[in-house]
């Protein structure tokens, strides 16, 4: 934590300071600029993270698969009754996945590092992630949405220190 | 639920004219109800009024219709003499009081008119007569109404209020059972209002004394037969409606508790006298509304907290004393609620999701975000619904991860104070301790949203957050 104030500045003009946050640990600065003009930031590393960052990753190739297609590429056959609607099928699979999870009932999403571990690598866990997600949380009883999880190749949920612990080993 | 156990007929309801107007007062049909409710209970009316609405007026034609023996005093002039009589010493050495006809002594029936601008000295003396019907520690045989009238009261925040007209003391507001706001020119109809001007006086005629009395005794049959389901809601609605009225500053009393519950009933059995075709949740609001001593006191009652209290305490009629939700509703404080609304984890997710967000938009900055992370730290989170949980979960994020935002400010800016006095808040914690790095991202977090504007707005946010971290924590 250091603060600087210029010797030299415009003095028809209001000083401007830089002010940096990056995280407690990392420190917090104001910095008084010379010419006048600034910024104020704030940047929080992941030391600061509080909890540990899980990362779900979907195969190359699947973004904007229909349930069907999925269906297939998960080597699962159409359940009599879900020709029509294989999406049935697919919630339910999903549902069943979310469950086995060793998560919390709900999680934050963070933004996705190539940094955070992935715990699960089966398409499907990933699947009941990001079907199961808004913007900021992931909800393990939430009505999975098809579309919404075909969208995104990958998503980071934040666990908490407490549930942490419950969690598998990292595979890579 | 059942509601109302009665056995008697539906005449009230054929009427198209009110108890009031039949009576020659007009435009207060939306008094109705908690007016006769006082009469058929004798309680204590208050009635609060801009000049002009006809509360003398209302208290007088009752008064005559009902062939009482009253006494109409105005109390900005009285002295109590005039209320008791001379004082004489009596033969056997105690005080006797010489009557007039003006003297309290044998009414059946008194109207404290201008309640408001009495002395103090003389509102000491009125108030055992109102509350219980006596004078000087002697009894006041046969008086069955005290009735007093009232300009709003000024307060320090409105000027258009009446000067002279001061609030009443809180113990003596709390002794009138009904406190009733008159109806103004504004309520009334066109019909209405040309009724009242072209307005003649006019005695009572036998009929309509029949009428009044007809529907006094038909109330009080309603009353003495409400069966114990409704009786026991009430009850409920009334510990609740206290419970969440507090929560949004207006507190009652234990008096105005018991008080509620009886006006609620005998409203309910009013309404019904009149026209049984009113629903009990708008009977009893308007119960509510004639119960509030702070009327008087000049303390202003928020329409949105009322409503919101009242809405929420009806629909806990249905539940049983042991549900979890009644529990959580009666809490003081939103992070009780919260508190007690994780650990009743058979709560459904709605009612979950609706004690949270009401809870967490009652904290401070601060407190709420040590709540959001409580929520996510016991994966309570998971039971909100998915709207709520979104918004939970972008303040979680802004906590537990890095903020990220830029901005040009000005050294003289309020917003390079406030970092200033940030950067010396964090300063102070201990970055080996893991709690410190949730305070001090939320924290800056909140700098960020825009949400702290002084430096003043960063300690409160900060030792809140403190606060509650703990609190919730050691719980």
């Amino acid at each position: 934590m250091s603060d600087h104030t210029s010797l030299l500045h415009n003095m028809s003009a209001p000083p401007k300071s830089v002010v940096s946050y990056e995280g407690l640990s990392s420190g917090f600065t104001i910095k008084k600029l010379p010419d006048g003009s600034g910024h104020v930031t704030n940047h929080h590393s992941d030391a600061s993270l509080f909890g540990t960052p899980i990362r779900f990753s979907l195969p190359v190739g699947w973004i904007g698969l229909k349930p069907i297609k999925i269906l297939a590429l998960l080597n699962i056959d159409l359940d009599e009754g879900s020709y029509d609607d294989p999406s049935k099928q697919l919630a339910t699979l999903i549902n069943k996945r979310a469950e086995e999870l060793s998560l919390p009932e709900g999680c934050a999403v963070i933004a996705t590092e190539p940094s955070h571990p992935i715990l699960w690598s089966d398409p499907l866990a990933t699947l009941a992630i990001t079907s199961k997600c808004t913007d900021t949380v992931w909800l393990r009883s939430k009505t999975p949405s098809i579309i919404a999880a075909v969208q995104r190749e990958s998503i980071s949920l934040l666990v908490p220190p407490r549930f942490a612990i419950k969690l598998p080993e990292a595979k890579c | 639920m059942a509601r109302i156990n009665s056995k008697t007929g539906d005449f009230a309801a054929n009427s198209n004219r009110g108890w009031l107007e039949r009576i020659g007062l007009i435009g207060l049909s939306s008094i109705e109800a908690p007016l006769l409710a006082a009469l058929v209970t004798g309680s204590p009316l208050l009635l609060i009024g801009a000049h002009g609405t006809a509360k003398s007026l209302l208290l007088t034609r009752v008064a005559s219709a009902l062939g009482l023996e009253f006494r109409h005093y105005n109390a900005s002039l009285l002295n109590f003499d005039d209320l008791v009589g001379f004082p004489l010493p009596g033969k056997d050495g105690t005080l006797q009081y010489v009557r007039t006809p003006a003297s309290i002594w044998g009414a059946g029936a008194v109207i404290f008119d201008e309640i408001s601008r009495c002395r103090p000295d003389i509102q000491n003396k009125l108030f055992p007569i109102i509350h219980e019907r006596k004078v000087q520690g002697i009894s006041l045989d046969g008086l069955r109404y005290r009735w007093a009238a009232m300009n709003p009261p000024t307060t320090d925040d409105d000027d258009n209020g009446y000067s002279g007209s001061e609030p009443l003391d809180a113990a003596l507001a709390d002794r009138f059972a009904f406190i009733v706001d008159m109806p103004t020119w504004a309520h009334f109809t066109l019909a209405q209002q040309l009724a009242v001007i072209q307005t003649e006086e006019k005695s009572i005629s036998q009929s309509e004394v029949r009428y009044l009395h007809e529907v006094i005794s038909r109330t009080e049959k309603i009353l003495s037969r409400l069966d114990t389901t409704f009786t026991n809601g009430i009850a409920q609605y009334v510990q609740l409606v206290i419970a969440l009225l507090a929560q949004a500053g207006l507190l009652l009393s234990p008096r105005r508790a018991t008080l509620l519950y009886r006006n609620i009933l005998a409203v309910n059995a009013a309404s019904l006298a009149i026209n049984p075709n009113v629903g009990l949740s708008d009977v009893t609001l308007v119960a509510l509304r004639s119960s509030l001593p702070q009327r008087a006191q000049g303390i202003e009652i928020p329409e949105v907290k009322l409503l919101s209290a009242h809405k929420e305490a009806i629909r806990s009629i249905h539940l049983s004393l042991k549900d979890p939700l009644r529990a959580i509703l009666c809490a003081s404080s939103p992070l009780e609620r919260i508190q007690l609304a994780v650990k009743a984890t058979k709560l459904p997710k709605s009612e979950f999701s609706r004690v949270t967000a009401d809870a967490l938009a009652q904290l401070p900055h601060g407190s709420r975000e040590a709540a959001i992370v409580h929520l996510f730290e016991t994966g309570a989170v998971g039971r909100l619904n998915a709207a709520i949980a979104a918004q939970a979960g972008e303040s979680y994020r802004g906590i537990a991860t890095p903020v990220n935002f830029s901005e040009t400010v000005h050294s003289r800016d309020s917003r390079y104070i406030t970092w200033s006095r940030i950067k010396d808040l964090l300063s102070k914690l201990n970055p080996n301790e893991p709690r410190a790095h949730l305070q001090a991202n939320a924290l800056a977090s909140l700098f960020a949203k825009k949400q702290l504007a002084t430096p003043q707005d960063a300690l409160n946010a900060f030792t809140a957050f403190a606060r509650t971290d703990d609190q919730l924590r050691a719980a």
